[in-house]
């Protein structure tokens, strides 16, 4: 057998990782300058920057558009937040659908569907998540990024050895000062995921916002699942959402929870502490999240299915119900949506000059029965001027 | 300020990783084993990584 020299060992080395580096820096690469096309819908009315609300982001990856679909006629105006965690793609799915589709015909809406940018440009490190998802339209494939929990190291590094939260003082995990539901109200000298939540807290303030729905996703060994967690101030929006749609509209029920008073960082805590608004957040179950899960790509993402978290199930181990069907996207964004809709019925009855009236939006049956494909436009047919890139 | 203080924080641990990169690359360079070199070059990829600002 041929031995190799030293020297021939060390180049084939440095050669085999120079290629391995090379692919695999090709991947992240790929996912970190993928854009997201934005079809606006007929409803949108103008498009921000969120810089334009506080020059704290300006110029970083986190500077996001904010939607705006303005229906020109007094009424209440509400805030959809998506991609606060960006591994949890039934949120800014569900923005979406409200930017390409929804008309308003009393209030304004404000959308922002990727809330921490940087999060959504790289996956969370050893998970193996896939780095994309699509959805089939009747025009053909549409992607989006699959993203982190926490803002990217690239954007804001070194981590502290403890994230002491702005302003309680409250002490949280170190990854957590880029978590962005751990950083609200923010804080303009920040890093990044500060500065973000800054931003958005100038927004809430500025355009006088009434209502701020937060979109999260959660796995089902996790307690905080299908459910609505409220701030005082929204108690009786968020009670009447769950008991309408448990009632008459989901087969599996969404409750709802009080924001705890002493968990800070929170966006259903801080943005009802901190500006006019009352704040909620809505969770639904994705089973990709939960730690005994199987193959984790994007058949298991997208259609929510998985054997193990089945069989954990079966053992009472969990917080929701899961059988074959498991949680498809459908039935996730559907029930954001849903839960929306339901908050501003809701609102406009128990003030009917806070109406903030949308049409054009699916109900939960259609979205279930017939997918979402056809909610999400193709971006060639764009007309100039209604595409941007998120 | 604190915007400052946290950009000069971060360039020197970018600073940090090419250090770290530096000296492992002359430490492949320098050993006689050659288990140890292929080891070199393994440590080095994330470092490479992340002075490139790729991950």
């Amino acid at each position: 057998m041929m031995k190799l020299s030293l020297k021939n060992v060390k180049i084939l080395a440095f050669l085999g990782a120079a290629l391995c580096g090379a692919l695999a820096g090709w991947q992240f690469y790929q996912q970190r300058i993928y854009q997201e096309p934005v079809v606006l819908g007929p409803g949108v009315t103008a498009v921000r920057k969120l810089s334009e609300y506080s020059p704290a982001v300006k110029g970083t990856v986190n500077d996001c558009n904010v939607y705006i679909l303005d229906s020109g006629e007094p009424g209440a105006t509400a805030l959809l937040i998506g991609g606060s965690h960006p591994e949890e793609p039934a949120a800014n799915l569900s923005t979406l659908l409200f930017v390409e589709n929804a008309v308003p015909r009393a209030g304004r809406l404000l959308v922002i569907n990727r809330a921490n940018t940087s999060a959504s440009l790289g996956t969370r490190m050893g998970e193996a998540y896939p780095r994309f998802y699509s959805i089939e339209t009747p025009w053909g494939k549409r992607t989006w990024r699959m993203g982190d929990r926490c803002a990217s190291p690239l954007d804001s590094w070194p981590d502290p050895e403890v994230y002491i939260h702005y302003p309680s003082g409250q002490n949280l995990a170190y990854m957590d000062i880029r978590n962005l539901n751990r950083a609200w109200p923010g804080r303009e000298d920040g890093l990044i995921v500060e500065r973000t939540t800054y931003a958005m807290m100038e927004l809430i303030r500025k355009e006088k916002v009434d209502l701020v729905l937060d979109y999260h996703e959660a796995e089902l060994e996790y307690p905080v699942e299908n459910t609505i967690v409220v701030h005082e101030k929204a108690q009786a929006v968020g009670a009447m959402t769950s008991m309408m749609l448990t009632a008459s509209t989901f087969p599996v029920p969404i409750g709802m929870e009080f924001s705890p008073k002493m968990l800070h960082g929170l966006s259903h805590r801080e943005i009802g502490d901190h500006s006019q608004a009352m704040s909620l957040l809505a969770e639904v179950a994705e089973p990709m999240l939960d730690r005994i899960r199987g193959i984790t790509d994007e058949e298991l993402l997208m259609s929510g299915r998985d054997r193990f978290v089945m069989k954990a199930g079966e053992h009472k181990l969990l917080y929701a119900p899961i059988d074959e069907t498991g949680w498809p996207i459908e039935i996730r964004v559907g029930r954001h949506v849903t839960t929306f809709m339901t908050m501003l019925q809701v609102l406009a009855q128990m003030d009917p000059s806070k109406a903030l009236v949308l049409e054009n939006v699916p109900d939960y049956a259609t979205m279930v029965q017939g997918g979402l494909g056809p909610y999400f436009h193709n971006p060639e047919n764009a007309r100039e001027g209604r595409i941007f890139y998120d | 300020m604190m915007i400052l203080i946290n950009s000069t924080i971060s360039l020197l641990y970018y600073g940090i990783s090419l250090f770290f990169l530096a000296m492992v690359f002359r430490n492949f360079l320098k050993t006689k084993d050659p288990q140890e070199a292929v080891l070199y070059c393994l440590i080095m990829i994330p470092f490479a990584l992340r002075v490139l600002r790729i991950k």
